[in-house]
């Protein structure tokens, strides 16, 4: 397989559209952006497994609808934004699924906290696993905002164009949640 | 990765010191060489679904089609089915009319014009109903000035109360009745400057802000 990594996004588009290099463009677009997007699922659903099935799902999406995408400079908020809607589809799903069943899935809802304390390492005294108990007392769709702004450092205006909400709410949110969160850290 | 500084300075200002102690902190364990054999894994899983297009159906889903190529021959039933119907599905009417109405009816009616046509029937007059068509007509008359006298009245009453009623009565009674109230009718009987107050002379507390951002901004 040609290696094709000197080449910036939109080439790697177009060497998709070609038969000859299709594969090896997909394979550098998952190279390049596989990390990033593994943890922005991770931070959401704690637990590996569940991770892997999910980015699994949105570059198979990727490589079924890539073909027909035509805005080569947004590429990677349109990887962002399947990734978002993906991993917020599948923790939908779960919260459907613990409401049926009758163990006890923590105050969240959908299990995270006890998928959290499972976790290989756990410390519920250290300061850093404090921090995704933290994360898990905030709104989805806020836990999204705050993790995208403080991990993955995005711009509030690539995260407008990912999630579809105004970067003046979207500034109103991570705030919240930052308060939200150094409340919790200081009472626990 | 260290963090930029914009970020840091974003969370001083909003004095969020316990995050600042921990920017750089991710405490969850990876699978040795994940990241190494993660496209192998995708391809091999790409190449899974491709080859059998039901596999990612059967993964989450328990019900089985009837036939293996349903889904294949289900564009062409519905085509055929809608072909047998007509193009007026779904315009039939459920009322029934006597058998062979239509194709009689024309016949039907031509024969009551010609009969119409074939000059005035003579009818037998009774001189009883002139007297009854007169009475009627009086009545008529008396029945119709009656009732334009009382019109005028509750008019002119209706107007008259109106003009006596307190603006706070008139507020309380569109209070206790605004779900009587179509937006319609009210956009229509305000001016433009009420339907669009200046903004600036909007009085929100912080507190008003923070909780539509808290309800809208997520």
């Amino acid at each position: 397989m040609v290696s094709l990594a000197h080449l910036d996004d939109r080439s790697l588009l177009l060497a998709f559209r070609n038969e000859a290099t299709k594969e090896s463009a997909f394979s550098e677009l998952i190279k390049r952006y596989q990390e990033r997007l593994y943890w922005h699922i991770r931070r959401m659903v704690i637990h590996h497994e569940d991770t892997n099935d999910i980015l699994q799902n949105v570059f198979i999406k990727v490589w079924r609808n890539l073909s027909e995408f035509r805005e080569e400079a947004n590429f990677y908020t349109w990887l962002y934004r399947i990734g978002t809607n993906e991993t917020l589809t599948y923790l939908e799903q779960q919260k459907r699924k613990s409401s049926l069943s009758l163990s006890d899935d923590g105050l969240d809802g959908n299990g995270l906290s006890n998928k959290l304390s499972a976790e290989q390492g756990y410390d519920s005294n250290k300061i850093e696993w404090k921090l995704q108990q933290a994360l898990l007392q905030l709104p989805e769709k806020q836990r999204i905002v705050f993790n995208l702004r403080y991990y993955d450092e995005m711009p509030y205006e690539k995260m407008s164009a990912v999630l579809g909400t105004s970067e003046g709410a979207l500034k109103a949110s991570y705030h919240h949640a930052v308060k939200k969160i150094e409340a919790f850290l200081k009472d626990n | 990765m260290k963090a930029s500084e914009h970020i840091i300075n974003e969370l001083i200002s909003i004095e969020a010191q316990h995050l600042l102690d921990n920017i750089d902190t991710m405490p969850f364990a990876v699978p040795k060489d994940y990241f190494q054999a993660l496209y192998q894994d995708i391809i091999a899983n790409r190449d899974n679904i491709d080859a059998d297009p039901e596999f990612e159906w059967r993964k989450s889903n328990p019900f089985q089609t009837p036939a293996p190529h349903y889904f294949d021959q289900l564009s062409q039933q519905i085509i055929a089915k809608i072909e047998d119907i007509g193009p007026d599905w779904g315009k039939e009417m459920p009322y029934s009319i006597p058998q062979q109405y239509f194709a009689s009816l024309p016949d039907k009616l031509l024969q009551k014009a010609t009969a119409q046509n074939s000059g005035p029937s003579k009818t037998l007059r009774i001189p009883i109903f002139r007297n009854v068509h007169l009475a009627a007509s009086i009545a008529l008359i008396i029945f119709v000035g009656f009732g334009v006298l009382q019109f005028n009245k509750e008019v002119s009453i209706k107007h008259l109360s109106l003009s006596h009623i307190s603006q706070d009565e008139i507020q309380q009674y569109v209070n206790d009745n605004i779900d009587d109230f179509d937006t319609d009718i009210i956009v229509n009987s305000m001016s433009a400057t009420q339907l669009a107050p200046d903004i600036n002379n909007v009085k929100l507390n912080r507190e008003d802000i923070q909780a539509y951002l808290e309800e809208n901004g997520q």
